[in-house]
């Protein structure tokens, strides 16, 4: 190609000016066999893009790539499935039957707690009526006690947990 | 997007990625894994692609960001010219004989050597034929910025080159 034009395309590109297809002539210009020696200063630049240009990847990496896409949508799916569905149905059960359970049981104690025939429990003679209280007031005492017991032991356990944070 | 839609208009940049990620981090394998990783992310998100305006200059983006984390995530930036020489593809080099080799190592490490922004903008336009726009995009560079950095590398590369000739290196 004629000096003149690569030259005044040179300055072309150094002010910027230059388009991507007089950059393209540019380059293959450069990296052609036949470059006129006053331009020769310019050369390894051009040479060195034409180069870079031929840089690949290794050939089996879309291959690879490709097989390795193939293999990831089913499992997403079946991620994806199990998180909408299935969990939100089986969550449905449980809270149905949970609900189930739970609701007989309580109206059950209430009219168990309710029917109890007091009259059979009478006292019939003062000493009588003086035991049976007796016997109730160290039972509620003695489960006191074992509450007081276990609410002292839940306190240290918090106290020892405690000592952690500080 | 399906399979033959990712092939046709994705997998044809691949070796465009693959450069830009070797031009940040230098190593052939682990320019190599970015591509893979930013592929695989273009895969799993195949559903947002319509909504992208330019999905090379998107890609790009998405490459010089792992390229980058990759880098952080490893604390080492190796750019040994030897290395990066000895790298390039056996197709390559017709006319680059060994008297000529050396200026053309000449003008790689003046390449190299230019300050991140200019590097990375010479390698868009002059490597990867990018618009203007394009790289404005892939960089998150506004445009005027993009032609100003062009502008200076491109300078920067003349002047040493002339003063190179000029020494007889």
């Amino acid at each position: 190609m004629d000096y003149k034009v690569m030259n005044r395309l040179i300055e072309k590109y150094f002010e910027g000016t230059t388009s991507l297809e007089e950059e393209r002539q540019l380059r293959a210009y450069f990296d052609g066999p036949d470059v006129d020696e006053r331009l020769l200063q310019y050369q390894p630049v051009f040479q060195y893009f034409a180069e870079q240009q031929r840089i690949a990847l290794d050939k089996d990496f879309e291959d690879k790539l490709l097989a390795q896409l193939s293999e990831a949508p089913s499992q997403k799916f079946r991620l994806r499935s199990l998180n909408t569905w299935v969990v939100r149905i089986a969550a449905a059960i449980v809270l149905a039957l949970g609900v189930w359970w739970l609701v007989p049981e309580n109206t059950q104690t209430t009219t168990q707690a309710s029917s109890i025939d007091w009259s059979q429990h009478e006292p019939e003679t003062p000493e009588e009526a003086m035991k049976i209280l007796r016997t109730a007031l160290l039972k509620t005492s003695k489960e006191l006690n074992q509450g007081a017991s276990v609410a002292a032991g839940e306190v240290t356990k918090i106290s020892e947990v405690g000592k952690f944070f500080k | 997007m399906n399979i033959t839609e990712f092939k046709n208009t994705i997998l044809p940049i691949k070796n465009k990625l693959f450069r830009f990620a070797l031009s940040i981090n230098g190593d052939r394998a682990e320019a190599e894994d970015v591509v893979q990783e930013v592929l695989i992310k273009i895969w799993n998100n195949r559903q947002r692609l319509a909504q992208i305006g330019n999905i090379e200059a998107w890609c790009m983006k998405l490459t010089r960001n792992q390229t980058i984390d990759q880098l952080r995530s490893k604390h080492k930036r190796t750019r040994q010219l030897d290395d990066d020489f000895d790298m390039r593809s056996d197709e390559a080099t017709p006319y680059v004989k060994t008297a000529a080799r050396d200026r053309f190592r000449q003008a790689k490490a003046l390449i190299d050597q230019l300050p991140e922004k200019m590097r990375m903008v010479i390698q868009l336009r002059d490597i990867e034929e990018m618009t203007y726009k394009e790289i404005s995009a892939a960089l998150d560079m506004p445009l005027n910025q993009v032609k100003i950095n062009l502008f200076r590398a491109r300078k920067q590369v003349r002047s040493k080159l002339i003063k190179s000739e000029s020494y007889g290196l």
